[in-house]
Formats: structure tokens, C-alpha cells, sequence
């Protein structure tokens, strides 16, 4: 088990620095090359001196892989570098901004697990059934929804129509915003777990369905188990390992996803400040939060595949016997 | 030549010139008692743009209107006040003397000496929080400061800086006794020039900043120029910068030590909360009438728009492609939007600037050789549908645009611009068959090249086609719209024209990098005149200069900008010759709409700054 | 939460021999719903593409558009009123359908080109090949795809093609994984083991074994695809990173309209929103049912 942990920690290094080289080596390819971005944080009335120097002040005058080394010298220190842009180390804005969005996330997933869950499995049992095709059509028409017409749609609806929610989070700093004013996180959260349980109910419903034609559940039947304690027992911890593995993939979706909340609902959090900082040739930021979402997605899967191994034995015999 | 001006960037002037700080219409004095404050004004940021930098001397990276006139000018007054109310340039002066009331500005008018050699600065009566009179040896730190910058650092760390001109450069000498400040220059300066400009910039610095953490350094005490003022300078520029870079320490008393304006920060944090509280000691004109001045940011205008809509906050604004009715006329607002129109009013104004779009002149351009010309940029500008624009794009809320003095804001310097090339597709098409281009292939090509009043022109060969390749700034519908309604109609007079959208800062990178891929570059910002108030143009249209990006040169041009500069000439006969000649595109310049909360009260009125400057001490609820 | 919830779904298992083409075609027409999505996407297409040329409306001239009302509710010359611009809405629809359809139909393909040349080379080959592959895969799994997709169009003239590429080129990372499990799950197959021992050689066990016992795998996630492609192109427009003008994407559209809701200028966002939603629905469903129609579990029944 321990070797296993050891094997997949170093995997994860070697995925993370190929994360590194990924974004580092992209912005090369840029019309004006890396120093592509003076212009934007300068203003266009920076001179040509002007440019060099603000290059040289964030090291980009140096070789490729001397920038690589010196950013991973630094980040081995915690220093995410300096933000081109706002005027801040990229630490400070991402320790601002990642409660925020975690908050945010994790409710929202939460909310979508309890009801998507649940959901997907009774669909599975009643399949066919007048609530199946409910629960599936609603789910479709969901999951086609691009998020942000539905984040309108909502705030119409809600915020300006019946129930008058506030239509946007509070902005103001406070991580525990969530708890002291929870009713302005209804609609962003709202939104987030509408489109989590269109893809997690269906994928769900599918898993149960593939665990439940298996034979050992046949065989559980026959042996005259309940209806109720087939599902319970066996088909649930046998369709869960699916879905932790799915979540363990979705951590960089969740915080996609998030972005556009963040951005209907005037709730800046990482996408936000990842989506402003593309748009303003803010690198170092974008890198930054970039590397550590994968640093999340990476101990995410970690996390899932150990949680897999408690919840289906076999799986752990599987992995060390390949 | 390079006078650097601050452009409004990231915000499209045609389309969204949504953040337009609100200020009154002309100053009082305010001799009415005042009452104790009360309230808490709510104050929308501009999407996307929060204030970020409270240190008044700095860099390009923080030069903006979010820092400069939503946030430090309200903590710390500038030596010149320019723009208040609907009018742009008013330089509102103390009247000298221990018991007379200030004015916005810091000190009285400059006084000019010496064949307009020698400036001397008579300060007013102001006090910073840390109880030190405003006196010449504040005004002296700053201009210390700046000439070790510019000593040693080639003035890297101050945006307004200009290699060679003004302020520092042209500066031999600068004394200062408890009142009065005198700054010595090499050569006669246009008066108006060096106060619009330069005297604007100055922002007086307390004694409690001449530290680089320890006791009193010497920097604002020290000689001006001299080496041992500019490393001790350069200790505490570098000392005051970090410090800077510590947002959570702006409310700290360290940084309310310098304030002498009419607020003091409570709150600030990195994402663009910022709480202000009235500044007790505050002796200008207008002490603030409510207790409580909060800016709060904002992802978009859209989520803006909503926070309007629940009526959480008190100054706001609205994009004009929201509005339902379109306004009746130049600076007058129609209905106001439906969902706001019960809580608030709708206000409009212009802005000191002009919105534009570059012309590609550079020798390797393939496309120089049309836009040499003048008759096709003037067929150019005759293609652009300006009332079109403005009726349908932007509600109304947009002014015609041909000349590079702001029109229709007050005061006009002296000149009425004329518009000799209004939108006239049948004239447009005219003027370029007149000058020997056909129709060829669904394209204008040259059939009678030389260089004849009848034919193409230098360098156009036989079997050239009119080709134009337009670069502009994406993402913001209206404006995407105003490029292609300009586009397409060059298109149907057979031009070969194509329309690029890039995000903003590759627009900029683009368009300023000397590159030869694009003939007209449009970032959809224009130019702002501020915080360099004085609208001459040799920022922009002489050579060399820091914003020429299409490399114009036209000697007759750069003699008449000199002379608006050094000499006194008048900015008229540089207007009339820009009007006349078109070194660029004019494209409509957009007013900037407000929504103001109807319980809101002035007794002086409403109106969006043209400078974009926020007064919030004049509200009151 | 993330377009790939669908795609990666359950995985299906491939025991069996592949069963015959018309017993999956005949399961696929029995579903009723299946053909009415077919149907339903035929007709939007066939709109799209024809519509411009039956009744032709203007929408590339700006400057001849702005003479129309802006905002006007539908009448008997504008069947479905005109947006902001002034653009005709219903020619509109089809004129920028054309380009989301197109669009989100060619990134669809290159994901799956990509992703199943990926996955299949990184299964069949096993060993350190895979390894490398997988960790690279990984890296690029554990960057949000959003992110990317912003900060490569940003960084990128959006052009059509580029546009295509790049949906295309970062879509490939789940597919990649979805074949690449089947490569691996074939390849330990005894009747593989069998060939190579036989003498045949790598690439014929791809083309004979591999190839056809993931394709049910391939199709279904291709169709997949094509749905994420166009949702993603329609978030792109969201944030004003779409199609440049005068081209137009039904994301830039419902983008323009949506900030118009509070105006109550219904159609503007409401038609194009019906239209567009089931677009993605009819797609999806036809995934579904594809899977279904490739499902060998249930023609054992």
C-alpha cells in the first residue's frame, strides 16, 4: 500500500512538471512572444525600453529553461511568482480567491452528490418507468443548457421575478461569506448543482444499471435478498467505485465550471481571476492557478484511488498484480 | 518627441464608456453650515478595473483610472485640480491669503516669470492627516523623487514621465521656501502646456513618507539634482514601492499620513472593497456630507446592470445597448432603462478625448502606399457611418467625431471644429473614381497610376486593388458592431477591406510593436487627455513620438504641434490642419451614462466628468 | 459541472464478439425517441443550410444592417423580430447555425481522430510507451479545459479553423482514455495473445481485433463530442471569445440575447435557446441510443 502511495506521488511530480513545461512553453508561441503581454500591462504608450525592462524585471530575458529552473526553484520556496497585472504575488491572489471558490465548488457538489446519487439509483430500479424518463429528460435538457443561459435565466426568474433572491454573491472578502449570508449563495449554487446532477444522475443511473445485470447480483437475488438490500449492498458499493473516480477527474471541470458562475454572479474566486488573467496576458497568474488546480486534480485522483481500494477490495489485488 | 498621455484602456470609448465617475457641475464655496455626515454612498466599479496601487508616484502598470481618480485623488489632492462637473479643464484656484477658503487645487495659479523661463507656485492653506502644512518642500519630495527616478532609472517608475520634455528634463532648478515653490527652465515653455501636463501631476508628498522605514531620510529636504538627494531618493522610492505592494496596509496610518483630501481609507481589500470614511481635517471647499464612501467591484456590466436592478448601489452605470429609447441629442438623456427607472436617473456626459483609429504609415506596410493619400482617407472617413453608429449602436448616447479637440465638452480652447467629411458613400466613390480607380473583379483597382491630381498616387502601380486591413479590439458586441458597420461599408465601395478581432492586449501588442500586418488598428479606446489635460498632439502625430504607432510624418503637422508646445500658439491652428488632413480615422466618440439613485441630492446637480474624476463629498442623501 | 461527465460514462464492457450491424441498426430504430432526435437534427440542418438561400436575409453588412429597427418585436417583415444590430433574427439563426453546427461537428471529429489514434497507440503498445503517454494524458486531464480553451484563444487569432483546432485538439484527453482502456482490455484478451503467437503482426490484431470491438466505444463518444463541441463553443461566445464578425455562432447570439432578458425582448434569446438546447439533446440522445444499439448485453435479450 505504501509502495503504491510512493509510486503514485511520484507520478503525480512527473505529471505536475509536465504541467509546468506545458504552460511555460506556450506563451512562446504568441504573436509577440512572451513579452507579448507589456503591452497590455504597460498601456500602449510604453516605449521599447519601456518593454525591455519590465521583461527584465520579471525574467524574461533569460533562456527558456533558465525561467523553468528559476520557477521551479521558487515554487519548491511557494513563490508562485509575481502577478503582471495586479501588483501582488500570485500566492496572495490565489490564497485570497481559493476559499472562495472551494466554498463555492463544494457546496455545490455536495448538494449534487445528495441528490444525483439517490436519484440516478431509483432510476436504475424503476427503469422504464414514468419517473426513469422524467429523471432522464430533465437531465438531458440540463446538460444542454450552456451554464450561463441558465445562471440568466435563473436570475430573471428568481432574483427579479418570484422569489427575489439577491442575484449576485457578496463580494466582500470574508471566506465565511457562505455561512453569514447564505441566502446569496442560493442562485450561484443553485446553478452549479442543476448542471452537476444532469451529468452525475445519468452517469449514475448507468453505472447501477451495468453493476445490477452482473452476476453476483443476479446471484444475491436468487438467493432471495430483498429488492431493497440487493441495491443497497451490492449494487450501490459496486457502482460507487465509478463514481469516485469520476470525481476525482472532475476537479478541473468543477473549477471551469465554476468560472462562469463566478463570473454571472459577480463572485470573484480562481476561474474569475484565471479568466481576467488570460484576457489581460496575466501569465504568471494563469500558470499559477492552472498548476495548482492540477496539484488538487492530482491529489483528487490519489485520494479517489485509495477510496476506491475501502470501498472495492478487489481493486487494490487488480493494481498490484499488474 | 513623446508626451505621454493616459489611454482609457480596456474600456471601449464608442460602446461602453460605462465607467464614468460622477462629479458636479461648478464648484461653490460652501459657506452653508454643514451637518454632521450621514449615509453610505455606494459607488460601482468599472467591470473588471479595481482600484490596486495607492502610491500617487507610479509606474505605467498602475497609471489608471481606477487608481488615479476613483481612488488616490480622493485621499490625495493633486497640485492642480483639473474637471469638475461637465466641463474638463476648470482649474480651480485658492484664493491666497491665512483666512480665505481653499479651492480643489492646491495652490493659486502659476505664475510665470523670466520670458516664461521660471514657474513660480504660491501654495494655498492645506494640511495633511499627519498635521504638516502642504509646503513647498512637499511639493519639492515629489519632484525630488522624480528627478532621481529620471536620473537614475531613466524614469522608469513614474508613467507620466517624457524623455526630454518638461518635467524633470527641462528642469535646471527647483527651490521652495514654506509657501512658495519656483522651478527653473531651460528654455520658454507654452504656460498652458507645463500646467496642463506637468504641474497637474504633481502630487504633494508628506515629510512621514521620507523614511525607508527608520527616521526622516532627507529626499524631500535634500538639493534638487543632486547625487546624494538622488540615491537617498532612490532608498526611499524603492522602500515606499514595496510598501505599496502590501494592499492590507493601505488603511494603515502610515498611508493616511499623506492624506489631504476629503477621505481616508477604512477598508481595502484585494478584490476591490474599498471603505472610505470622511478625512476630519479636511480643508477644502467641501468637507464630505455622507459618512460612509464604499466602491465595490464588479465581474461584468451585465452583473452591474443586476445590482442596479436590486438597488445595492447608490452610483452606477449601464451599457447604452441595454437602454430601451434612444437619447433626443448630443449630451441629452432619453427614458431611463425600464427594470432601474423607478429607483434612479439616467445621466449622460462626454469625455476630454477623442476616439479614433490608427492609419499604418510605415514604410513597410504594404498598405502605407493607400493611406499616404489623403483623398483615400478621406474616402476612408466619408465611408464611416458616424450617425448610424451613434443612432442605433449606441442609443444615442455618442457625438459625431472629427476633430482632435474634444467636441462638445466645454471649454473648446478656442476653436469650433468643423466636420469636412461626413458620411458621404456616392462622394467617397466619387473621389476614388476621380482618382483613377475602377472597378475590377468586385474590387477597386488602380487603372491610371502617376501622380496627377486625377490619378492614384506615388507608389500605386497599375493593377494594385484597394486593399485595407482592419484590426480591432474584440469581445464587446456593440463595439464588434461599430467596426463592421464602417467595415462593411468600405467594402461596398469595392474596397478590399477585412476586419481582424484580437483580444485587447494583443490588439495593443499588435498595433504598437511597429508591426506592418495591419493598416488601421482600433483598440476602441481613443485617447483620454489625462492626467496630461492640454490636447495637443505630440503624443501622437509627431515623429518618433511614444503613441505614434502608425509612424505619421508630416512636417507641417510637427511644426505646428512645436509651436502649441514651446511657443503660445494656440491649439486652433493644430485642430483645423488634423481636421483637414485626417492622420487617422474618426469614429464616434461615446458618452458616458450614469444611473444616479433618485434619493440622492446635490445642490449643484448631476453630470458624468468628462475627466472621469469622482467628487463623492458634494452628494448628500 | 464538466461536459466530460457524459462521455466518460459507465464503462461498458466488450466480452463478446461483435454482434451483427443490422441487429444494432434494427435495436437503434426500435427506440421511437432515437429517431425522432435524428429527424429533429436533419430538419434544424437542413434549415440552417437551406433557409439562407430560400428566403435571404442580410447578415454580413453592418452598415446596411443598422438601417433596420434594432430590437423590433417579430412582424410580417421580420418573421422573428431583429437583435441589437439589427440582423434579421430567424435568417440568423440559420446563418450562424451554420457555423455552430459545422463547427462543433469538425472539432467533434478531431477529438475522436485524436483521441482514438491516442488511445489506441498508448494501449496496444503497453510498456513504457503507454507510461509516457499516460502521464503526458494525465498533465493535460489535470488542466481545467476551460482554462486552456480561454487562454489558447486569447493567446490566438480566432479564426474558424482555429477555433476547430483548438475545441478539437483539447476535447481528445477523455476519449483518449475511454479507447485506450479498450485497446488495453483487448490486447489481454486470450484470442489477441493468440494471434501474436500465431504470427500476426501488431498492426493486424489493431485492425482486426482492436479496431472493431472499440469502435461501438468510438461512435458513441463521437457523438458525444460533437454535442461538447458546441456547448463549448457557445461558452466561448458567452465570453466574447467566439466567431469574429461579421461570422456569428449561436453562443455570441444567446450571449447578446441574454443580456437583453431584463428588457423583455423574448425573441432574442428564447427560440434560439429552445433550438439550441434541443440540438444538444437530439445529439446526446442519439449517443444514448447508439450505445444502447452497441450494447451486447441487450441483445442477449
Amino acid at each position: 500500500m505504501l509502495a503504491y502511495i510512493v509510486r503514485r506521488l511520484l507520478q503525480s511530480v512527473v505529471v505536475l512538471f509536465m504541467v509546468i513545461l506545458f504552460s511555460f512553453a506556450l506563451p512562446y508561441f504568441q504573436p509577440e512572444g512572451i513579452y507579448t503581454p507589456a503591452y497590455s500591462v504597460l498601456g500602449t504608450h510604453a516605449t521599447h525600453a519601456n518593454v525591455l525592462a519590465w521583461g527584465a524585471q520579471y525574467g524574461l530575458n533569460h533562456p527558456f529553461f533558465v525561467r523553468l529552473w528559476n520557477y521551479i526553484i521558487a515554487l519548491l520556496h511557494g513563490n508562485f511568482g509575481f502577478s503582471y497585472k495586479q501588483g501582488q504575488s500570485v500566492y496572495s491572489i490565489i490564497a485570497t480567491n481559493v476559499p472562495r471558490t472551494v466554498w463555492l465548488a463544494l457546496s455545490a457538489l455536495l448538494l449534487t452528490l445528495v441528490i444525483a446519487v439517490p436519484l440516478g439509483m431509483l432510476q436504475a430500479q424503476r427503469r422504464n418507468s414514468v419517473f426513469d424518463y422524467a429523471g432522464t429528460g430533465i437531465a438531458f435538457v440540463l446538460y444542454a443548457v450552456p451554464s450561463f443561459l441558465l445562471a440568466f435565466l435563473l436570475i430573471q426568474v428568481f432574483a427579479f421575478g418570484l422569489l427575489h433572491l439577491p442575484s449576485q454573491a457578496p463580494t466582500a472578502l470574508a471566506p465565511w461569506a457562505m455561512f453569514t449570508d447564505p441566502v446569496a449563495f442560493i442562485l450561484p449554487v443553485a446553478t452549479l448543482t442543476l448542471l452537476g446532477v444532469a451529468g452525475i444522475s445519468r452517469f449514475m443511473r448507468g453505472a447501477v444499471l451495468d453493476v445490477m445485470v452482473q452476476d453476483y447480483v443476479r446471484t444475491a437475488k436468487a438467493k432471495g435478498c430483498s429488492a431493497r438490500r440487493t441495491l443497497w449492498k451490492h449494487t450501490f458499493r459496486n457502482a460507487l467505485g465509478p463514481i469516485i473516480t469520476l470525481l476525482g477527474l472532475a476537479i478541473p471541470g468543477l473549477f471551469g465550471g465554476a468560472l462562469i458562475i463566478e463570473d454571472v454572479f459577480n463572485y470573484p474566486g480562481l476561474g474569475y481571476q484565471a479568466y481576467n488573467g488570460a484576457l489581460n496576458g496575466d501569465l504568471p497568474l494563469v500558470i499559477g492557478i492552472t498548476l495548482l488546480v492540477a496539484i488538487f486534480t492530482v491529489l483528487g485522483n490519489l485520494a479517489a484511488d485509495l477510496a476506491l481500494g475501502i470501498v472495492n477490495p478487489r481493486i487494490r489485488l487488480e493494481r498490484s498484480g499488474k | 518627441m513623446q508626451i505621454r498621455k493616459k489611454l482609457r484602456l480596456a474600456t471601449v470609448v464608442g460602446a461602453a464608456g460605462a465607467a464614468m465617475a460622477l462629479s458636479l457641475v461648478a464648484p461653490s464655496v460652501s459657506g452653508a453650515a454643514t451637518a454632521a455626515p450621514s449615509g453610505t454612498l455606494t459607488y460601482a466599479e468599472a467591470p473588471g478595473a479595481s482600484p490596486n496601487y495607492i502610491f500617487p508616484f507610479m509606474s505605467c502598470t498602475y497609471f489608471s483610472v481606477n487608481n488615479i481618480n476613483q481612488f488616490q485623488q480622493l485621499l490625495y489632492r493633486p497640485l492642480y485640480w483639473f474637471g469638475l462637473g461637465n466641463s474638463a479643464a476648470v482649474v480651480d484656484k485658492p484664493q491666497l491669503g491665512a483666512n480665505n477658503p481653499n479651492g480643489l487645487s492646491l495652490a493659486a495659479a502659476p505664475v510665470m516669470k523670466n520670458g516664461n523661463k521660471t514657474v513660480v507656485i504660491n501654495l494655498g492653506n492645506y494640511k495633511f492627516m499627519s498635521g504638516q502644512a502642504v509646503n513647498g518642500q512637499s511639493v519639492q519630495f515629489f519632484l525630488n523623487l522624480y528627478k532621481a527616478d529620471v536620473a537614475l532609472k531613466k524614469g522608469a517608475d513614474y508613467c507620466g514621465y517624457n524623455a526630454g520634455f518638461g518635467i524633470p528634463d527641462q528642469v535646471t532648478s527647483v527651490t521652495h521656501t514654506a509657501k512658495t515653490v519656483t522651478i527653473n527652465f531651460n528654455t520658454s515653455v507654452n504656460p498652458n502646456w507645463i500646467l496642463y501636463n506637468y504641474l497637474s501631476e504633481i502630487t504633494p508628498l508628506p515629510t512621514t513618507w521620507d523614511t525607508i522605514g527608520g527616521n526622516e531620510e532627507g529626499c524631500a529636504t535634500g538639493a534638487y539634482g543632486a547625487a546624494t538627494t538622488n540615491s537617498k531618493c532612490m532608498a526611499v522610492l524603492k522602500y515606499l514601492q514595496a510598501k505599496a505592494l502590501n494592499l492590507s496596509s493601505y488603511s494603515s496610518s502610515f498611508w493616511q499620513s499623506g492624506v489631504d483630501g476629503p477621505y481616508t481609507v477604512t477598508h481595502f481589500d484585494t478584490l476591490g472593497n474599498v471603505t472610505m470614511v470622511p478625512n476630519k481635517t479636511y480643508m477644502g471647499p467641501q468637507a464630505s456630507q455622507v459618512a460612509v464612501v464604499k466602491e465595490i467591484p464588479f465581474s461584468t456590466s451585465t452583473a452591474e446592470e443586476n445590482a442596479l436592478r436590486a438597488g445595492s448601489v447608490d452610483l452606477g452605470y449601464v451599457d447604452p445597448s441595454v437602454l430601451t429609447s434612444p437619447s433626443p441629442g448630443p449630451l441629452k438623456v432619453g427614458a431611463n432603462w425600464g427594470p432601474v427607472a423607478s429607483r434612479y436617473n439616467l445621466v449622460t456626459g462626454g469625455t476630454w478625448g477623442f476616439s479614433y483609429a490608427a492609419y499604418n504609415f510605415q514604410s513597410g506596410s504594404p498598405e502605407a502606399k493607400f493611406l499616404d493619400q489623403l483623398y483615400i482617407r478621406q474616402a476612408l472617413q466619408e465611408g464611416v457611418n458616424q450617425a448610424g453608429i451613434i443612432a442605433k449602436l449606441d442609443k444615442g448616447y455618442g457625438l459625431v467625431n472629427f476633430s482632435p479637440l474634444p467636441y462638445g465638452i466645454s471649454p473648446t480652447l478656442g476653436h469650433q471644429p468643423k466636420q469636412l467629411y461626413p458620411y458621404n458613400l456616392t462622394s467617397a466613390k466619387a473621389l476614388l473614381a476621380k482618382h483613377g480607380w475602377t472597378m475590377s473583379g468586385g474590387s477597386l483597382t488602380c487603372t491610371n497610376p502617376g501622380t496627377g491630381a486625377s490619378q492614384c498616387g506615388a507608389n500605386i502601380n497599375k493593377g494594385d486593388v484597394l486593399t485595407i486591413t482592419y484590426l480591432y479590439g474584440g469581445g464587446t458586441p456593440s463595439f464588434t458592431a461599430e467596426v463592421n458597420t464602417i467595415v462593411s461599408a468600405w467594402q461596398s465601395l469595392g474596397i478590399k477591406a477585412t476586419a481582424t478581432a484580437e483580444p485587447f492586449n494583443q490588439v495593443i501588442a499588435d498595433c504598437a510593436a511597429g508591426k506592418t500586418t495591419w493598416s488601421v488598428c482600433d483598440w476602441g479606446a481613443g485617447w483620454i487627455y489625462a492626467p496630461d489635460y492640454y490636447p495637443s498632439g505630440e503624443w501622437g502625430f509627431t515623429p518618433g513620438a511614444g503613441f505614434n504607432i502608425g509612424a505619421y510624418n508630416n512636417p507641417t503637422m510637427t511644426s505646428i504641434i512645436k509651436t502649441t508646445t514651446f511657443g503660445t500658439a494656440k491649439l486652433s491652428q493644430y485642430a483645423s490642419f488634423f481636421e483637414q488632413q485626417l492622420p487617422v480615422m474618426f469614429q464616434p466618440n461615446g458618452e458616458g451614462t450614469g444611473e444616479i439613485l433618485k434619493t440622492l441630492k446635490s445642490t449643484i446637480g448631476f453630470a458624468p466628468n468628462p475627466l472621469q474624476n469622482f467628487n463623492p463629498e458634494y452628494f448628500h442623501f | 459541472m464538466t461536459a466530460d461527465l457524459i462521455t466518460q460514462d459507465a464503462p461498458t464492457s466488450v466480452e463478446m464478439p461483435v454482434p451483427m450491424w443490422r441487429q444494432r441498426l434494427k435495436i437503434f430504430t426500435q427506440n421511437k425517441l432515437a429517431i425522432a432526435s435524428v429527424l429533429y437534427l436533419l430538419i434544424v440542418t437542413l434549415f440552417c443550410f437551406l433557409w439562407p438561400h430560400l428566403h435571404p436575409t442580410n447578415q454580413t453588412n453592418q452598415n446596411l444592417a443598422i438601417n433596420n429597427p434594432i430590437n423590433q418585436s417579430p412582424n410580417s417583415q421580420f418573421w422573428l423580430g431583429t437583435d441589437s444590430s439589427g440582423f434579421d433574427i430567424l435568417g440568423r439563426i440559420a446563418y450562424g447555425g451554420e457555423y455552430s453546427l459545422t463547427l462543433g461537428f469538425l472539432a467533434g471529429i478531431v477529438t475522436i481522430v485524436v483521441g482514438t489514434l491516442y488511445g489506441m497507440i498508448s494501449g496496444f503498445l503497453g510498456g513504457v510507451v503507454d507510461t509516457v503517454m499516460m502521464r503526458v494524458l494525465d498533465a493535460f486531464l489535470s488542466i481545467p479545459y476551460l482554462f486552456l480553451l480561454i487562454t489558447l484563444v486569447t493567446l490566438f487569432a480566432r479564426t474558424a479553423s482555429l477555433l476547430i483546432l483548438t475545441i478539437g485538439l483539447t476535447g481528445w484527453w477523455g476519449t483518449a482514455r475511454i479507447i485506450r482502456a479498450d485497446a488495453m482490455l483487448i490486447r489481454n484478451l486470450e484470442y489477441s495473445q493468440a494471434s501474436v503467437t500465431m504470427g500476426a503482426s501488431k498492426w493486424h490484431i489493431i485492425r482486426r481485433h482492436v479496431f472493431p470491438n472499440s469502435i461501438s466505444n468510438i461512435v458513441t463518444v463521437a457523438t458525444f463530442s460533437v454535442a461538447d463541441a458546441i456547448l463549448f463553443l457557445s461558452t466561448l461566445g458567452f465570453l466574447g471569445l467566439g466567431l469574429q464578425a461579421p461570422q456569428t455562432d449561436w453562443g455570441t447570439m444567446l450571449q447578446n440575447g441574454a443580456e437583453l432578458i431584463p428588457n423583455g425582448y423574448w425573441w432574442e434569446v428564447y427560440p434560439l435557446a429552445a433550438i439550441f438546447i434541443l440540438v444538444v439533446v437530439a445529439i446526446n440522445y442519439i449517443g444514448d441510443a447508439l450505445r444502447d444499439a452497441f450494447e451486447v448485453r441487450l441483445l442477449e435479450r
